[in-house]
């Protein structure tokens, strides 16, 4: 048995895209924690060199001793945020990558800053080095971020922490003095390269998000041509396994005939013609059906809309209905119509929607049960994907229900919007013997729609409480006396046409 | 020549009324066999242990108890074990032979069969001897699944 493909929702393509991110920052991660916990224990060794080599028992070595721990303590924050990559965390891993870098850029300034103020050389050259590093973070926010205005927020940080400790620097005795002519200088240039870079990633962001957009759209095109993909197989497989039965019925038959003529009797040649004949209409059914595909799809079909009485076109679907479909047990069907109610359509369509839904209804319910019809006029708004506004901004169309229940299986809701599509058929009928090719809601739906209606399904998917169809159809103009409101008409019933055509699946 | 199957009884299990009809009337007129027939696979269980028919033909799509589970319930009990059965199914992949052969059928026909070829390979099998539908049984798993036809 072919599963049933997965439908393609609003909510699934959100999900792809989520997932494309999550994908993007967590290989991200995978790559720059290893990179990091590197050059934070390459920072730790060079500090380590200068506390033994130059300033071992000078008087800032204890703060400096502190701030080499708590590089040595970031490289391995940074290893051991692989662990999160390992086990798909995002989130925890994108705070292992950040945290780490902005703990060694921001912490031991602040420390210096705080303790140390001596006017000694480390702090000069740590405040140079650390110019640069607020660089990294400004590059990692642009990155890792979901959002690239978190780039332009980290800038700002960045310029109010980079001009806070160059003011500071500018207090020392020694360097401070010798720099603090050139304070514009030495307090503008890094705010204004921080921006720089901070611009180059906003930019780039911004078309690395695009072109994120562009390829998680290719992957919802390509999620969506496989799943249809799945059904079309499904339905050729489908289509075969109906075709063989009706062809071998057809083809037997009819060599019995040849090959059994002399000792037939004429009852049994009649009856073997008769078969042979039931099954070629089957097979002709079938073909048919999917041939109506096609040309409903190339072409709207040319529409003679007039006014259709309910009743007449209900019982004319009933004629058509085959016995067969009902097992050939009498079935109650319960007809409730109003006097005189006309829906605005074409008889033939409407006729097929309705032979349909009724046959439907009989096959996927049991015997004994009854099937029940009835129509009500209800003043719809104007249907959905029309605008309200414009030329034909008039009273809302008044439009005709026509509700057909049986008390069968019930449809679960969430295969309910499945149904409209070609070729799809509920997974426990593709198990089951009833006959169907999965075409005929589809047909009906496109032909509801050609005529300015549509088909809802209402069901809750519990054995016994059945199924409703309403198919809603436009009520006739009021004629006599206002031939304008027909003119009107006719722009409405293209527009939904067309509306149609472009999306043969659209609800 | 249409072989002779009279003296035989098969049973023939399809949901289908058209193919059950061709089938039971192939099987009759061209073959000469007595023909009892059921609509699932629940009747034709009942009716098996009724008639004790000498082959049995069986579709795989049936509503309620399917041609498999009648297979393995017919294969499962002593009286019924050593009678031939055939399938008739519409499925036409691979696995689904598979499928068919391993649950131990005779011959695994895809739809459509003329009822010519029908009343033959009934009939072969009805002379099929005990040891042979063994040897025969093997060998077509042996060539699964690149020959399955024959």
């Amino acid at each position: 048995m072919i599963e049933p493909a997965p439908a393609v929702t609003s909510g699934s393509e959100r999900e792809i895209y989520r997932d494309y991110e999550r994908r993007r920052r967590l290989q991200l991660a995978r790559i720059l924690l290893p990179i990091f916990a590197l050059v934070q224990g390459a920072v730790f060794v060079v500090s380590v060199v200068f506390v033994f080599e130059v300033h071992y028992g000078s008087p800032i070595a204890q703060i400096f001793i502190f701030n080499t721990a708590l590089v040595g303590v970031d490289a391995l924050l940074h290893a051991l945020g692989l662990r999160f990559v390992r086990q798909g965390r995002v989130g925890p891993a994108t705070i292992f990558v950040i945290l780490p870098i902005g703990l060694t850029v921001i912490v031991p300034l602040l420390v210096y800053i705080a303790f140390g103020q001596s006017g000694n050389s480390p702090i000069v050259a740590i405040t140079l080095g650390e110019m640069v590093a607020t660089l990294v973070l400004i590059v990692l926010s642009g990155v890792m971020a979901t959002s690239r205005w978190v780039v332009l927020a980290t800038t700002l940080l960045m310029n109010v922490y980079t001009v806070f400790i160059l003011s500071n620097m500018l207090q020392l005795a020694s360097t401070g003095v010798a720099l603090r002519s050139q304070r514009l200088l030495l307090l503008s240039f890094p705010p204004l390269v921080q921006w720089a870079v901070a611009g180059i990633l906003f930019a780039a962001s911004g078309t690395y998000l695009a072109t994120l957009r562009e390829l998680g759209d290719v992957r919802v095109a390509y999620a969506r041509a496989q799943q249809l993909d799945q059904l079309k197989d499904q339905f050729i497989a489908h289509v075969n396994h109906e075709l063989r039965s009706p062809v071998m019925a057809l083809q037997g038959h009819i060599e019995l005939l040849l090959l059994a003529e002399q000792t037939l009797t004429p009852e049994e040649r009649h009856t073997y013609l008769q078969r042979a004949k039931r099954a070629g209409d089957g097979l002709v059914a079938l073909v048919t059906s999917v041939l109506a595909v096609r040309r409903i799809e190339q072409e709207a079909g040319a529409l003679e809309l007039s006014a259709v009485a309910v009743r007449d076109v209900l019982e004319s679907a009933i004629q058509l209905l085959d016995p067969r479909e009902a097992n050939h047990v009498e079935r109650e069907l319960r007809v409730n119509l109003p006097e005189g109610l006309e829906v605005w359509a074409e008889p033939v369509r409407v006729r097929q929607i309705l032979t349909n839904l009724l046959s439907n209804a009989l096959k996927y319910s049991p015997p004994g049960t009854s099937v029940d019809v009835s129509a009500e006029l209800v003043a719809a708004a104007l249907p959905s994907g029309m605008k309200r506004w414009g030329r034909e901004a008039a009273a809302p169309r008044p439009m005709v229900e026509i509700s057909v229940r049986d008390y069968g299986l019930g449809i679960p809701p969430d295969q309910i919007p499945l149904l409209f599509n070609r070729f799809v058929r509920l997974p426990r009928d593709l198990a089951s013997s009833v006959p169907g090719n999965g075409l005929g809601l589809y047909l009906c739906q496109a032909f509801a729609k050609a005529m300015g209606g549509s088909i809802r399904i209402e069901s809750t998917g519990v054995e016994g409480e059945g199924t409703i169809f309403h198919l809603r159809l436009p009520a006739p103009p009021p004629t006599p006396h206002a031939p304008s409101t027909i003119k009107r008409l006719t722009p409405r019933l293209a527009t939904a046409r067309s509306g149609t055509t472009q999306r043969p699946n659209g609800q | 020549m249409t072989p002779s199957g009279s003296g035989y009884t098969v049973l023939v299990v399809d949901d289908s009324e058209e193919l059950r009809a061709l089938v039971a009337d192939s099987l009759r007129k061209l073959g000469h066999f007595s023909v009892v027939t059921a609509r699932d696979g629940a009747e034709g269980l009942e009716l098996f242990f009724q008639v004790h028919p000498d082959c049995v033909v069986i579709d795989v799509k049936m509503p309620g108890l399917d041609g498999y589970q009648l297979i393995r319930a017919l294969r499962g009990d002593p009286a019924s074990r050593a009678t031939p059965l055939v399938i008739l199914s519409a499925m036409v992949q691979e696995k689904d032979k598979l499928a068919g052969l391993l649950s131990g059928v005779d011959e695994y026909l895809l739809k459509p069969v003329g009822p010519l070829e029908l009343v033959q390979t009934i009939s072969r099998v009805l002379g099929r001897s005990e040891e042979e539908r063994q040897q025969r049984l093997l060998s077509l798993l042996d060539d699964q699944p690149n020959k399955a036809e024959e």
